[in-house]
């Protein structure tokens, strides 16, 4: 069953400089159980992706083409009552900084029953049972005392576990998560990460893992999408995407990532093209060491280089 | 100085011939140790790479450096003349020498002024120059930082993030610097761009003869740049060595587990599975007894969290704060004996 598809999907934002096109036609499928990571860097629309998923757009944008559905069912992004039926209860998501997406004054065991009393109704004391019961599934230490804390009494990682537990108090069919390691330190990140994944996978929910870093996504993720200026470029097993990428931004990009040594670390040249500006063609082709006469006219498609492997490139398709 | 302090500090330097050197700084804000007896030292036109989480202190001592903050106790020799503890009206002769470029490109410009007057102003203040001459200094430095002439009218909202951090410094070449602190300098910066800005700091490097203390959490920003490395955990030093040494031999079980959680693991052999921290640095631990690391240590014996560690010289210029090192590396050893892969 598909828990989302985005069904070419742009969103416009009206801004006093002029239309932002965030994302310029974005198809994604995610199936019940499955774990897509999307990746890519500031302004490539990954966080609008997300957004979008779960009717959080920022107050002046639109979705100016495409469809978008959940559990099956058509939804419209900036429907704020459809919506609100949806998030929590088929869509969660978890944030950056968790610390700063708690509520500062309320303990964080209360804060977890208020969502589930929310969309799951029921006693006060039900509630709270739940919330005790997820903190323990989310190895938080000793629930029943320490869900009485504030979240300034708690570290970052441990805030982050409340963030799960809170997501996932209603048994959501996807958990969106938004850069959730940022902020954290490494050695805490991959902590974050397995965690999510472990009750990913006992909850039987799906996973779409947004972030800049492309190495902690392929360690939480089956599948990869890589996103530019607000449109799929790349798109397969997690696994091909890090070691085997086809598309020359994905390929920059690992690189950068892999390729540091001693007196080196590679970037890629230029910088992204502006939200505002109009773009015709392949947005990426000024700053493409594969850069064809075609790129600057005909947008490329996306197209199956290999089973389960797609990826919108002129130079690559040829 | 107490002689102890000289065998800390892995290069043995003589004073005068380090630009920086930093002897038995500490900082203690109330009840929390941020930076305890810190001894380093960099030389003309080098890099030190200054390695650590959130807490460590490596911000802090960065502070201290710049007269922001003033150490408790320990002494900041920049030249061989003493800047530490200074009232602000006499450190102001070293700040043109030491410049900060800070970590948020963003809030490290006023958002109401143009790039340009932002750079004027710090000129005003930091430099001798005529009104003419400050122009064309801000012209040639911002066209040295790769950024075309029309900024000096712009915003820093109409400038994207690695844009802003080029203008940064920009600004801080003004005054003509020996030694950059950098802290963070690529971390509010996408990951394809990193590169650009190191690339540039590489070249202003190599044309000045610029020092430079960089301070980050990515190891891969340290790597390319730095010719010696420091890793600080709550507030001490527990390895320092040179680059290579650092990432293709490291001893202590931080340094291990920083390694094993980046991509940088690749480069030694001695790093493995097992070098992974459980739980979370906490405040308390900065306090506690023994060494700061036992709680989270995956190589820590009872006795760890009671025996205060000191800072050891492992082989020349190498030191490590773990006084189970030699055991971990004949376990090590072992290992490799029995299973050659």
């Amino acid at each position: 069953m598909s828990v989302t598809t985005l069904d070419n999907v742009h969103v416009a934002v009206d801004t006093a400089h002029g239309t932002v096109a965030a994302l310029r036609g974005v198809d994604l499928q995610i199936n019940q159980g499955d774990r897509l990571g999307l990746v890519g860097e500031s302004g490539s629309g990954k966080s609008m992706t997300i957004r979008s998923i779960l009717g959080m757009l920022p107050e002046h944008a639109r979705v100016s083409q495409g469809r978008l559905s959940i559990m099956d069912e058509p939804v419209n992004p900036v429907d704020d009552r459809q919506m609100a039926r949806v998030r929590g209860r088929h869509v969660a998501v978890i944030f950056q900084h968790a610390r700063e997406a708690l509520n500062p004054v309320l303990p964080v065991g209360r804060q977890i029953a208020d969502v589930y009393l929310r969309h799951r109704g029921g006693t006060r004391r039900e509630a709270r049972e739940a919330a005790i019961a997820m903190l323990g599934r989310v190895a938080f230490p000793d629930p029943p005392t320490k869900s009485r804390a504030y979240p300034h009494e708690l570290s970052g990682g441990l805030c982050q576990r409340v963030l799960v537990a809170m997501a996932l108090v209603c048994r959501p069919k996807l958990l969106a998560a938004d850069e959730p390691t940022t902020g954290l330190d490494v050695t805490i990140q991959k902590q974050v990460v397995d965690l999510i994944v472990e009750v990913i996978e006992d909850l039987d929910a799906a996973l779409l893992f947004v972030s800049h870093d492309i190495g902690i996504v392929s360690g939480a993720c089956d599948r990869i999408a890589v996103m530019y200026a607000g449109r799929i470029v790349e798109h397969g097993d997690a696994e091909v995407v890090l070691n085997r990428p086809t598309h020359p931004y994905t390929q920059g990009l690992v690189k950068s990532y892999k390729g540091t040594t001693r007196h080196e670390m590679p970037f890629i040249r230029g910088t992204a093209p502006d939200a505002l500006q109009v773009v015709k063609g392949c947005a990426f082709a000024s700053r493409c060491p594969l850069v064809m006469e075609r790129c600057w006219v005909v947008r490329p498609d996306m197209v199956s280089t290999e089973a389960s492997h797609e990826v919108a490139c002129h130079a690559v398709q040829q | 100085m107490p002689s102890s302090s000289r065998l800390l500090d892995p290069d043995g330097l003589q004073n005068g011939e380090a630009l920086l050197q930093i002897e038995g700084v500490s900082k203690r804000f109330s009840t929390l140790r941020a930076v305890s007896d810190v001894t380093l030292s960099l030389r003309e036109g080098e890099t030190l790479g200054l390695v650590g989480e959130s807490g460590s202190g490596k911000t802090t001592l960065a502070l201290c450096l710049v007269n922001i903050y003033k150490a408790d106790t320990g002494r900041i020799l920049f030249r061989g003349k003493e800047v530490q503890g200074l009232p602000e009206h006499r450190f102001r002769r070293y700040r043109g020498a030491i410049q900060y470029l800070f970590q948020d490109p963003m809030g490290s410009f006023n958002p109401f002024y143009s790039i340009g007057h932002s750079l004027n102003e710090y000129a005003k203040l930091n430099t001798d120059l005529a009104p003419k001459e400050r122009r064309s200094r801000i012209e040639a430095e911002l066209e040295r930082v790769g950024l075309p002439a029309r900024v000096i009218t712009s915003k820093p909202t109409s400038l994207s993030g690695g844009q802003l951090q080029r203008a940064a410094l920009a600004r801080v070449l003004l005054t003509e610097p020996e030694l950059i602190i950098l802290d963070e300098p690529t971390s509010a910066l996408d990951m394809s761009t990193r590169g650009q800005i190191i690339t540039l700091l590489q070249e202003i490097q190599a044309e000045r003869h610029v020092s430079y203390l960089i301070i980050s959490h990515d190891l891969r920003v340290v790597r390319t740049m730095a010719n010696r490395v420091a890793v600080m955990y709550l507030g001490e030093i527990v390895e320092a060595a040179d680059n290579e040494t650092l990432f293709t031999a490291p001893h202590h079980p931080y340094t291990r587990a920083l390694l094993n959680a980046s991509e940088m693991r690749h480069l030694s052999s001695r790093v493995t599975d097992r070098d992974v921290l459980h739980g979370e640095v906490t405040e308390m631990q900065s306090v506690a007894k023994g060494c700061k690391l036992a709680p989270r240590c995956p190589y820590a014996l009872k006795s760890c969290s009671t025996q205060d560690q000191e800072l050891v010289s492992v082989v020349g210029g190498h030191t490590v704060r773990c006084w189970r090192t030699t055991d971990i590396s004949a376990v090590d050893g072992a290992a490799r004996k029995a299973d050659p892969q």
